[in-house]
């Protein structure tokens, strides 16, 4: 016990390698003067080979542990989406059934119509899901951010979420094409305006700003919406938190994933009854995908 | 002679999905068939003169594409709609090249499947 409680403390309380190891052979009986020196230089070399061989934690290594991590996530993400769409497309039909059968009965219509919500609900949740699980680095193209924007608006308007709303842009006739993976910055800019436009229930006005301004792409959207809370406000971007009834709490986070792998940056503003403001900021020199 | 029902066989290895879209087409006056693997799949299109074909592309034994693939040597008419719980861009792509009608993702509107193969009857009649 005394020997145990000898070594517990002197590996407890060693704060430099030479010390340690001096101490430690102390701590054994050897005698002989010289074989002690030879096990202190041992260890020495030891420890050190064995740090040498151990891999540093560096930003590349890290990036591909994430990466790999990212891939297995999507590959995990691929099967659960699989195995979860399935029996929910049966509870879908299912309840579709129930509908024809049940239409006359307006208690039973009604619980149904909650079932066929909630299967719409539960999938969105799988999308939203897959969507963060997907993000991989961007595969950019050399394109105007412009065309990408209008693409969006056309998107989210064909889906009927801009009804009652006005669009106002004020778009920078010279902005300078920028490196983006389209598919990737179209959903950051559907997700702005989808969340504007049920920020704006009854109507209201978006407006787009672009622009640039020294070294940067600026896009503001900003709404007149409901605004937001100001103790949610820094909790926006996290995964999973919403301020939705039926939200997910997914589609910031992924924004802000998108926009950071593309080496900018997105902020916002905001004050309950007034508004929100989105500030993306990219990088015309997009040194971070060289990196990538 | 009366006109034979427009036939259908619906494939996939969901018994819920499989047995209640069986329900409603038959409601709706479709001659329907059912079978939960490819393989299965093939026999029936052996030996019934089938009109479309909803094929799951995902199936325990062989992939849906490769069913279509298959009973469209046996059905050179058949028109086959896919069904996908998760884009297999490749599958899908491969399925179009093969003819496909069109692609249903799940979980899908029953009365989008009603109205598409009420499309292919109507292509079908002219």
């Amino acid at each position: 016990m005394a020997e145990y409680k000898k070594l517990l403390k002197i590996i407890q309380q060693a704060e430099d390698k030479d010390t340690f190891i001096k101490q430690l052979v102390e701590a054994v009986d050897i005698e002989d003067q010289q074989q002690q020196q030879e096990i202190i230089r041992q260890l020495d070399l030891k420890l050190s080979e064995l740090k040498q061989n151990q891999p540093e934690q560096n930003e590349s290594t890290l990036r591909q542990m994430h990466s790999a991590r990212l891939s297995a996530m999507g590959q995990m993400a691929a099967a659960i989406s699989h195995e979860l769409r399935n029996p929910l497309s049966g509870i879908k039909v299912a309840a579709e059934y129930l509908m024809r059968k049940l239409k006359n009965h307006p208690d039973a219509v009604d619980i149904i119509i909650n079932i066929q919500n909630e299967v719409i609900f539960a999938n969105n949740i799988i999308t939203n899901i897959l969507e963060h699980a997907r993000i991989g680095k961007p595969d950019p193209e050399r394109v105007n951010i412009k065309r990408i924007i209008e693409e969006a608006i056309i998107t989210i308007a064909q889906q009927g979420s801009f009804n009652n709303i006005e669009i106002k842009k004020n778009i920078s006739s010279s902005l300078p094409d920028l490196d983006l993976d389209i598919l990737q910055i179209k959903q950051v800019f559907m997700n702005v305006f989808i969340n504007a436009a049920e920020a704006m229930v009854g109507g209201g006005l978006l407006t787009i700003n672009v622009l640039t301004q020294g070294s940067m792409v600026i896009v503001e959207i900003s709404d007149t919406g409901l605004g937001i809370e100001k103790n949610n406000l820094d909790k926006l971007f996290e995964p999973f938190f919403t301020t939705k009834v039926k939200g997910v709490g997914l589609g910031l986070a992924i924004c802000k994933e998108i926009i950071e792998n593309h080496c900018g940056k997105i902020d916002l503003e905001s004050k309950p009854g007034k508004g929100t403001k989105f500030t993306i900021s990219l990088p015309i020199v997009q040194d971070c995908l060289q990196k990538n | 002679m009366s006109k034979k029902n427009f036939s259908v066989l619906v494939v996939d290895d969901e018994p819920v999905l499989r047995e209640t879209v069986k329900r409603i087409l038959f409601d709706e006056g479709f001659n329907v068939f059912v079978a939960a693997d490819g393989k299965s799949a093939i026999e029936v299109a052996k030996n019934q003169d089938l009109d479309a074909a909803l094929l799951d592309i995902k199936l325990p034994d062989i992939n849906g594409v490769e069913v279509f693939e298959r009973i469209k040597v046996l059905r050179p008419n058949l028109k086959a709609v896919i069904m996908t719980a998760f884009e297999i861009k490749e599958l899908v792509n491969r399925a179009f090249e093969l003819g496909a009608f069109a692609c249903l993702h799940k979980p899908f509107d029953i009365k989008k499947l009603l109205h598409i193969l009420n499309e292919i009857k109507r292509e079908n009649e002219q």
